[in-house]
């Protein structure tokens, strides 16, 4: 049974087509980047598979299940926004996690947030936007997850963040879990991709596996994109 | 899982309603305090100004109550924080019940804190006879005792205020549906919801009027009430919003069960 | 082991020459253990995917082997590795000798070029 598998999945927004006809398999133990310009349709893909929107048409299928609290349990997600309480401690974020998801790892986390130099009685309100985001991808990554969905994890962040970040989902994302990472900073992740799907305007326009392309178009996964969405 | 959501939903709503719990309850005893020593002008002048500020202290609880439950129930279910809401391993269900005890629950705690309250401030012997006979009077009118009568005024006031705050539950579900204007769609879904209702209860008593000649004569003639038909509409009062409560609360859960779409 | 990679090639293939000249040069001993796939991943910051891809490369050469139980080691065939360093070094002549060429520089010359500057490069 595939992880995820997506059939004839459509989303419209007062008739406005945003997704159509998506048909998409995710195996197992792969990283995958889902590729596309702002505005393609990658978030509402990935907000359909996280129960955050509801589908016009069609079906998802996580381990052969429908999004719901199994679904919600083997996925971990980080969406681009800050999600948490801000009227929290660090503390009780953990604390809150460790209660609602079996698979958090609180010690994990708590030695991931000791690299960053956080206060742990610190309430979120107070820390800088970059901090906030750090915490969240901590949060996401401590758990022993099947597949992590990461949504533009890079966007806006200066190049030494964004090595922490790379690194942080490297070294922790679980052993024969999938990841997604959706990203239109696509020179920056290549390299840790197995498998890429290209979203344009609502639809998938090709999947690959990154070694492939690379080999087939004779140029980096950056370089096919230019060349394919070139104005 | 659910009793984790409801924890987290008290713990919300009381960390403020919380403060003017106590603040009322300080203001009514400062005030009661200061009003026990006696002939002195400015002891009284400030007793009264507890006084003031402990009834507008009270006030807040519930006004706070209630904002805080519809706020939190728009935030958590379609701002920023639904992302962490919709994607915890629970049932949608779940989260939708323990809104909703949370609401009972706050709602019960802040009725009783403010009798509370009011007892410290005006509880004297002198006080407690002229409303004795008011509501004996009430009471010999209804043909019932004082405690009854004080219990079904509490029961249908708590009733009206969990009813109302589930047509605010259930017009955010429906007016968060739509894509844009959100907000003013919950208030006009609020509105004619609550309307409907309204107009439906009246209904529902005319219906109810034309079996019985005294309910009718409420509504037909500008006599001296029938006190037996008061009674009656007041029991009825109470089922008729149970039954409101109860469809109110599974209208909610079905529509929120069909998903959401949050920005 | 901090790499830089190009990304016009496949990554697993620019891992399996910088491996290789890792083991060609004694930097992984003959014989040893090396790390589990996740672990080299980490560090040299790959996909664990590619990294396997490229041990599998390398363990086609013969030039890292299994054992059922105890992970991957380097081979200690000092022959395979002698040869792999000639072929690695051709390789290496080769292009240098071509690069002078192009800059107007005989065999000769280059000979000489190599004893005198290439000295400093090496102590």
């Amino acid at each position: 049974m595939e992880l995820l598998e997506c059939k004839n999945l459509c989303k419209e927004f007062d008739k406005t087509p945003i997704l159509q006809d998506i048909n998409l398999k995710i195996p197992r133990g792969k990283i995958i980047g889902l590729l596309g310009k702002n505005g393609a349709g990658k978030s509402t893909l990935i907000k359909l598979i996280n129960d955050l929107l509801t589908p016009t048409s069609g079906e998802i299928l996580i381990n052969g299940e429908k999004p719901g609290v199994h679904s919600k349990e083997i996925i971990a997600y980080l969406p681009e926004r800050t999600y948490l309480d801000k009227e929290m401690t660090i503390k009780q974020v953990i604390k809150y996690f460790e209660e609602f998801y079996n698979n958090f790892d609180a010690g994990k986390a708590l030695k991931l947030l000791d690299d960053l130099d956080l206060d742990l009685n610190k309430k979120i309100s107070k820390m800088s936007k970059g901090m906030q985001e750090k915490l969240q991808l901590v949060l996401v990554m401590s758990r022993n997850a099947e597949l992590y969905i990461l949504d533009e994890p890079l966007g806006g962040v200066d190049p030494a963040t964004r090595d922490y970040i790379l690194d942080t989902i490297l070294s922790n994302f679980s052993e024969g879990a999938s990841v997604i990472i959706s990203t239109h900073l696509i020179s920056d992740v290549e390299r840790i991709l197995d498998e890429i799907i290209f979203v344009d305007q609502g639809k998938i326009v090709l999947t690959s596996s990154a070694d492939e392309l690379r080999k087939n178009e004779n140029a980096s996964i950056d370089e096919v994109f230019r060349r394919y969405f070139k104005c | 899982m659910l009793g984790k959501l409801l924890k987290y939903d008290l713990k919300w709503i009381y960390k403020v309603v919380g403060i003017f719990y106590i603040l009322s309850f300080v203001f009514s005893v400062i005030g009661r305090a200061l009003n026990e020593i006696e002939n002195s002008l400015v002891f009284s002048i400030t007793a009264k100004i507890s006084f003031g500020i402990a009834i507008s202290m009270m006030i807040n609880s519930l006004v706070n109550c209630l904002m805080r439950l519809w706020s939190r129930f728009i935030k958590n279910l379609y701002k920023d924080e639904s992302y962490l809401t919709h994607t915890l391993p629970v049932e949608k269900k779940d989260i939708y019940v323990s809104k909703v005890l949370t609401a009972l629950i706050t709602i019960l705690t802040t009725t009783v804190v403010i009798l509370v309250c009011l007892f410290i401030c005006y509880y004297s012997e002198a006080n407690m006879e002229v409303l004795k006979t008011v509501l004996e009077l009430a009471a010999s009118t209804y043909n019932t005792t004082v405690l009854n009568l004080l219990l079904l005024i509490s029961i249908v006031i708590f009733l009206e205020i969990m009813f109302v705050l589930l047509i605010g539950y259930v017009a955010i579900i429906l007016g968060y549906k739509s894509n844009q204007k959100k907000m003013v769609k919950t208030l006009i879904i609020a509105f004619a919801l609550y309307m409907i209702t309204q107009v439906l209860t009246l209904g529902v008593i005319f219906v109810f009027g034309l079996f019985n000649p005294n309910v009718m004569n409420l509504i037909n003639t500008t006599d001296i009430v029938n006190i037996d038909a008061i009674k009656s509409v007041m029991y009825m009062g109470i089922g008729i919003y149970v039954i409101y409560i109860i469809f109110y609360y599974i209208l909610g859960n079905l529509q929120l069960k069909k998903g959401v779409n949050v920005d | 082991m901090d790499y830089i990679f190009d990304n016009e090639r496949p990554i697993y293939v620019q891992l399996v020459e910088k491996l290789r000249i890792e083991i060609v040069s004694g930097k992984l001993k003959n014989g040893e253990r090396i790390p589990s796939v996740r672990e080299l991943a980490l560090t040299t910051k790959v996909n664990p995917n590619t990294m396997q891809k490229a041990l599998a490369e390398l363990e086609n050469e013969g030039l890292i082997y299994t054992e059922r139980t105890n992970g991957k080691f380097v081979t200690d065939n000092k022959e395979l590795i002698e040869k792999i360093k000639r072929k690695l070094a051709e390789e290496k002549v080769n292009n240098y000798i071509k690069d002078m060429k192009n800059i107007g520089i005989t065999y000769d010359q280059s000979i000489q070029y190599l004893q005198e500057l290439g000295r400093k490069e090496c102590e």
